[in-house]
């Protein structure tokens, strides 16, 4: 009555989750969640800006194939269907010039404002000589298109900030178009509503743009799309892809051993009962506790999970005809217990760790190794058959043949194993850890290297050094901008740099608005200078009254602000550049083709501003990433420490304990030697996957500790260990295979570390 | 309501500006226009067609409202079938002017620096030329679907106005062609702008 009743309990759970998970959860898909906080503000500030930040809703697409007619056609095609989907943020593929009439409707009345004048310009001798050069000009061949301005700017404020803008990084263009270096290709820039790392919705809008290049482009034409966003989604189908293979590979190979050993379907479909109920109340804990879960936390919890896959093995290999389950598991509920915790304190420690994603997935471990415990302990039982057939097993592993070997010699084993891989590594002059971000990259080199072409094509600049500006508000940042512009001209004149992007040159200080303002002569005495300038030019007397009308209505326009650039072609670039922080303003200058960084630290220092700094972004990841991985070195130990007091209350002796943790220490420390070895140093995902290696060492080392109450049990025993030690080499060896750097890290580290955490667990086992 | 009343007004005064506009030009009244039959345009292109003009040089008098005196340029146009219309300005500062369908380049022959830009960023300079290409490549469905053409003359000496059909979209107020036979010999172009530019052929 009693089973019953926990049956019917677990089915209501299974049912209640099922119901709470299919309501509302959303699988949320932003790769930033998993990638941890920094320490400074500084640096948290610029990982934001460059992560979250309008270059990361950037995609890059280019148009190649059939000739360059049909290039420009395909390009205004896309750009004309995408405009008009109204999807995406915005799309550019050149200098459009209705962009610029846009511009030059809203800041074509600051034009005497947006760009320094030289303190002379209105007086009698230079106004004139500016005049005499107007009218020379408009023979010129840019001449035509400054006619448009001349009756109200024929000082040539205007065309002085078009020409300012268009220095900073852009395209080469041909017919108004973007195209590559060699012109053999169309660009279009695409802003996407979302960033870059919200992989489902950045994946949604690449399909739209794809669809709309299929529908509107020539045959023989092809787009490729890059940048962040682009290569975050091709990634992602490129893991899930071998995921998914290597996977079902894996899922046959581990059954078919469960087969060979078990010869029954049951105890096959049953033995999956565990790790079902263990994601399910993983699941349910993050949907309780965080409201959504993202894809990595199912994904990676999910492989951390794979402990449990263990817990049925234990079980079913223990079954015989002569005992019934609920003896049989009341038998093996003392280790298995405290193998479930040592691994819940193991993963839950993840919890208390620096940021959301990896706490969500202590949360998602630890609560689904819970629930995946449970139900072996209670459900199992009650739905196993009386005995799983091992017969024929039995009689050759009731000993452990590694007990064959002397004890010291073994211990000696132990020792050497690590010391020799410690000594192997020593020689090899490599460094243990690698904290450089590229090691991180799921990207293949070459596909790196294409997007790295296409990002030259478009004059992305090399974010990799950039001076960074903050200032308690907007104005403060803006006004130390101005400070840095000589500095950053100098520079340039110096050809220590090739350019820079400074968004005071779109969008000036206050206080330079109004000392623009104030320099400007009333329209009286304009209008008196302009009558005696104009005398001997080409031009007719008061030729340029509107100039004098827009004087006038200058004084009562209100100040220029980030907000005029609203729905412009240069809204993304100003937002890019400068965006409000918790602590005030920040202003991110780009710099282009660095020739030497010396002169830059140098120029910068003579400004004494500890608030305008050159950053080496680079340099800031990898610190970035050391912090993290001391962090979780810090949580590693905590959770020994927490992990050696559960053994010791459950063994009842600190000894015992020590015992039993010293395989996992063993295992844990020679794979990864074995793995900086093989690498060019240890990551972020070695280390993650050397916390799966723990847990299924732990498992192998307290059941090779058991106390077994004769021979039979003792064979049952072993072969339990076997038989989960080879499920875990099998499932991650295959894993090992995949050219995906973070699947085959994953699958190297894994199975290297269950076949020396069997071997050390055999080794020491009493 | 408000439709109803301002209708007639405006096409009223539309009529009255546009007479008075003709009438007001000197070398409009000089040739009484006269709607040709399509026989006669179409013998026009022909024979535009036929000559196949690919080097001409020319001599241009522009009219800047700003400026007192027009500014007076030569060199050679130059037409590449199908699309292309060259302007290469020789004196007093040489510059070039390729007008495409897809592109207008300026080219400035001191600095040799080029702007290349999509056509509607000089909205009237790309709508004559292609309307020049129209017309040297005989297209005469191109040409009717942007303006509204008038013929006058003789076949020998005619004479061909052009009025925008769409005048906000071409940036141009009106454009007046003479020929001789197969052979372009001025054209007057006056935008909305107020500039007005006229291209004597054939001479140096």
């Amino acid at each position: 009555m009693k089973s019953r009743l926990i049956l019917l309990a677990w089915l209501g759970y299974l049912a209640f989750a099922g119901y709470v998970l299919t309501q509302d959860t959303a699988i949320t898909s932003d790769l930033t969640f998993f990638l941890p906080k920094a320490t400074q503000a500084q640096a948290q500030l610029l990982l934001t800006a460059t992560r979250e930040g309008p270059g990361s809703h950037m995609l890059l697409a280019e148009i190649s194939g059939g000739t360059e007619k049909e290039r420009f056609a395909a390009s205004d095609a896309l750009v004309s269907n995408l405009r008009a989907s109204n999807q995406l943020s915005r799309v550019q593929n050149g200098i459009d010039p209705q962009d610029l009439f846009q511009l030059e409707e809203r800041l074509f009345p600051y034009r005497f404002i947006l760009t320094p004048s030289s303190p002379d310009l209105w007086e009698l001798p230079s106004l004139h000589h500016t005049l005499q050069q107007r009218a020379t000009a408009l023979y010129s061949g840019a001449g035509r298109l400054e006619e448009r301005w001349l009756e109200k700017d024929p000082l040539g404020r205007w065309k002085q900030y078009l020409d300012q803008l268009t220095t900073g990084p852009m395209p080469q263009l041909v017919a108004g178009h973007w195209v590559d270096g060699a012109g053999t290709t169309a660009l279009v820039l695409i802003e996407t509503r979302t960033a870059g790392f919200d992989l489902e919705s950045q994946d949604i809008a690449q399909q739209r743009v794809q669809s709309a290049f299929d529908a509107t482009s020539p045959p023989g034409l092809s787009l490729k799309l890059g940048g962040a966003g682009a290569l975050a989604v091709e990634t992602n189908r490129s893991i899930t892809r071998e995921a998914t293979w290597l996977s079902l590979a894996n899922t046959l190979m581990v059954s078919s051993l469960l087969m060979v050993v078990y010869r029954s379907w049951r105890i096959l479909i049953l033995g999956l009962i565990p790790l079902l109920t263990g994601l399910v109340t993983g699941a349910l804990a993050i949907r309780l506790q965080y409201g959504d879960i993202h894809a990595i936390t199912l994904g990676f919890g999910s492989t951390l999970l794979g402990v449990a896959a263990d817990y049925p093995n234990h079980f079913f290999t223990h079954l015989n005809s002569n005992t019934s389950n609920q003896t049989t598991m009341q038998r093996l509920w003392p280790t298995l217990r405290l193998g479930i915790l040592t691994n819940i304190a193991g993963f839950g420690v993840m919890f208390f760790s620096g940021f959301k994603g990896l706490q969500e997935l202590g949360v998602f471990a630890s609560a689904g190794l819970l629930g995946a415990g449970l139900s072996t302990r209670f459900i199992l039982p009650q739905l196993s058959p009386p005995s799983s057939g091992l017969g024929l097993w039995m009689a050759t592993l009731s000993h452990n043949p590694i007990q064959m070997i002397s004890r010291r010699s073994r211990l000696q084993f132990c020792v050497l194993v690590p010391v020799f891989l410690g000594v192997m590594f020593e020689v090899s002059g490599r460094s243990l850890f690698n904290d450089d971000l590229a090691t991180l990259n799921p990207v293949s080199p070459s596909r790196l290297e294409k997007d790295l072409q296409l990002q030259r094509a478009f004059r992305v600049p090399d974010m990799r050094w950039l001076v960074l500006i903050t200032g308690a508000t907007e104005e403060d940042a803006l006004a130390r901008g101005e400070k840095l512009k000589p500095v950053l001209s100098d520079l340039v004149t110096l050809h220590a740099i090739s350019g820079y992007d400074l968004v005071t040159d779109m969008l000036p200080s206050q206080k330079t608005q109004s000392l623009r303002r104030t320099s400007l002569p009333t329209p009286e005495v304009a209008m008196v200078v302009l009558d005696q300038a104009l005398r001997g030019t080409p031009f007719k007397p008061h030729a340029f009254a509107p100039l004098i009308q827009d004087l006038s209505a200058a004084s009562n326009l209100p100040p220029l602000s980030h907000e005029t650039f609203k729905d412009t072609f240069l809204e993304p670039r100003v937002n890019a550049e400068l965006f409000t922080t918790p602590e005030g303003a920040a202003i991110v200058v780009p710099l282009e083709g660095i020739a030497a960084i010396d002169p830059l630290r140098t120029a910068l220092r003579t400004l004494q501003d500890p608030e305008i700094q050159l950053i080496d972004l680079q340099d800031v990841m990898t610190q970035r990433i050391r912090e993290n991985r001391i962090e979780a070195f810090r949580l590693l130990l905590a959770g020994l420490v927490t992990i050696w007091g559960i053994l010791a209350i459950g063994l009842r002796s600190l000894w015992a304990a020590a015992r039993v943790m010293a395989p996992m220490l063993l295992a844990s420390l020679s794979t990864g030697l074995i793995m900086a070895l093989l690498s060019d140093g240890l990551n972020i995902y070695h280390l993650a996957s050397t916390l799966l290696v723990m847990g299924l060492s732990l498992d192998q080392a307290l059941f090779f500790n058991r106390p077994c109450s004769d021979s039979h049990e003792r064979a049952r025993t072993h072969l339990s260990i076997l038989l989960c030690s080879l499920s875990s080499i099998l499932a991650f060896g295959g894993l090992a295979f995949a050219s995906v750097p973070l699947l085959s890290a994953i699958g190297m580290t894994v199975s290297i570390g269950a076949f020396l955490a069997v071997t050390f667990a055999a080794l020491l086992a009493k | 309501m408000m439709c109803g009343n301002l209708l007639p007004k405006s096409t009223i005064a539309l009529t009255l500006y546009l007479g008075l506009g003709l009438i007001a030009t000197p070398s409009y009244a000089q040739i009484p226009p006269s709607h040709l039959a399509a026989q006669t345009l179409d013998q026009v292109l022909d024979g535009l067609r036929e000559r196949s003009l690919s080097q001409i040089p020319y001599q241009e008098s522009r009219s800047i409202p700003a400026l007192k005196a027009p500014l007076e340029t030569r060199g050679v146009l130059e037409f590449i079938p199908p699309e292309t219309l060259i302007k290469r300005v020789e004196s007093p500062v040489a510059s070039t002017y390729l007008l495409s369908n897809t592109e207008i380049r300026l080219t400035d022959g001191a600095t040799g620096e080029t702007f290349s830009l999509k056509p509607d960023a000089i909205r009237e300079l790309a709508y004559i030329g292609s309307s020049l290409v129209s017309l040297l490549m005989g297209n005469k469905a191109d040409l009717l679907s942007r303006w509204h053409v008038t013929l006058g003359g003789t076949q020998r000496q005619w004479e061909m106005n052009l009025l925008p059909i769409k005048q906000d979209e071409s940036g141009l107020r009106r454009v007046r062609i003479e020929g001789r036979e197969g052979d372009l010999k001025k054209l007057y172009i006056e935008a909305l702008d107020g500039s007005i530019s006229t291209l004597t052929l054939g001479t140096r």
